[in-house]
């Protein structure tokens, strides 16, 4: 089973872009559960802003903890967000390194000029390849 | 991901074609159209640019407009812009020899012809950069301003930070 339960891209303007459950799961859970740390993430820039700390990086870290999921973040410098619900012990460099592919994954897709911009992805090959970015990553093998 | 390397002759050949053929196809609202093409290929531009820096923006006018005029610069014209100052919030990009109108007529349009397609030029060239800033969520006006191979920017707008 895949260590990853969703993946939400999202717009400058918040409009949901691209949406992806993984195994099974509850759809509008998952869609409760990233509509909730959008807001997390939303805060998070802002207070950045006010305070002026410079944020170094794309990948804003963990989200939210639920009980059973780990909400992760990214911010593109066009207010492009990805996030993330994965299983708790999946490692931060996974979701890291998955957060850039998606991106990039996307990036190609939006470069598509007969896709509407601000319009949801619809792109055949995106969905491939996240599907086998995401379960690629498994949940590390507990010792018994 | 590095910018795909391609022969600027060629693009600006194309681009120049292009212009051409919406001037002599839709005479009347060439401009229109020219801009729209540009405001979307900057977004879709800029989103390609993004991916290559690490650390987001997050619309700070300052490094907005830096971003502008060196990284934007060097994928869509082949090098950075040579001046940018600013004044009362206004900030001003010059090239000195932008080469997009530099094919065109080097030096200065001769007749109403070369200098409709000059201003068509700017036009484009304004609606990209537009484009480019908008998504880096800055909202506000591009007008260009030739001296003869010299192009100066004015970008008027509101910044998020």
């Amino acid at each position: 089973m895949s260590a990853i339960f969703a993946v939400a891209l999202v717009g400058p303007k918040n409009s949901p872009l691209f949406f992806q459950t993984f195994g099974d799961v509850v759809v509008l859970n998952l869609q409760f559960v990233v509509h909730a740390a959008l807001d997390v993430l939303d805060e998070k820039i802002q207070d950045e802003n006010r305070e002026d700390r410079r944020k170094d990086d794309n990948f804003l870290g963990l989200l939210q903890t639920t009980d059973r999921f780990k909400v992760w973040g990214y911010i593109s410098s066009t207010f492009h967000k990805i996030l993330i619900v994965a299983a708790e012990s999946v490692h931060q460099a996974d979701i890291k390194v998955m957060m850039t592919k998606i991106h990039a994954l996307y990036v190609d897709a939006y470069s598509n000029p007969f896709h509407p911009i601000g319009r949801p992805i619809h792109a055949a090959t995106m969905t491939k390849e996240v599907e086998a970015l995401a379960t690629a990553v498994v949940l590390p093998m507990r010792a018994v | 991901m590095a910018p795909t390397p391609l022969a600027a002759t060629s693009t600006i050949v194309l681009h120049n074609e292009m212009l051409q053929y919406t001037l002599e196809k839709y005479p009347d609202s060439a401009i229109e159209r020219v801009e729209q093409m540009g405001f979307s290929i900057g977004l879709r531009l800029v989103e390609r640019l993004a991916l290559a820096s690490t650390r987001p923006l997050l619309g700070k006018a300052n490094d907005v407009v830096m971003f502008i005029c060196k990284d934007f610069w060097t994928a869509a014209f082949g090098r950075q812009a040579t001046n940018l100052r600013q004044q009362r919030g206004v900030f001003y990009i010059t090239d000195n020899a932008f080469p997009w109108i530099i094919n065109v007529s080097r030096g200065g349009p001769k007749d109403a012809a070369e200098s409709t397609l000059r201003s068509l030029i700017l036009s484009f060239a304004s609606a990209v950069i537009g484009g480019a800033l908008s998504s880096l969520g800055a909202v506000g006006s591009v007008v260009p301003n030739a001296h003869g191979d010299q192009v100066e920017f004015t970008v008027t707008g509101q910044f998020m930070a």
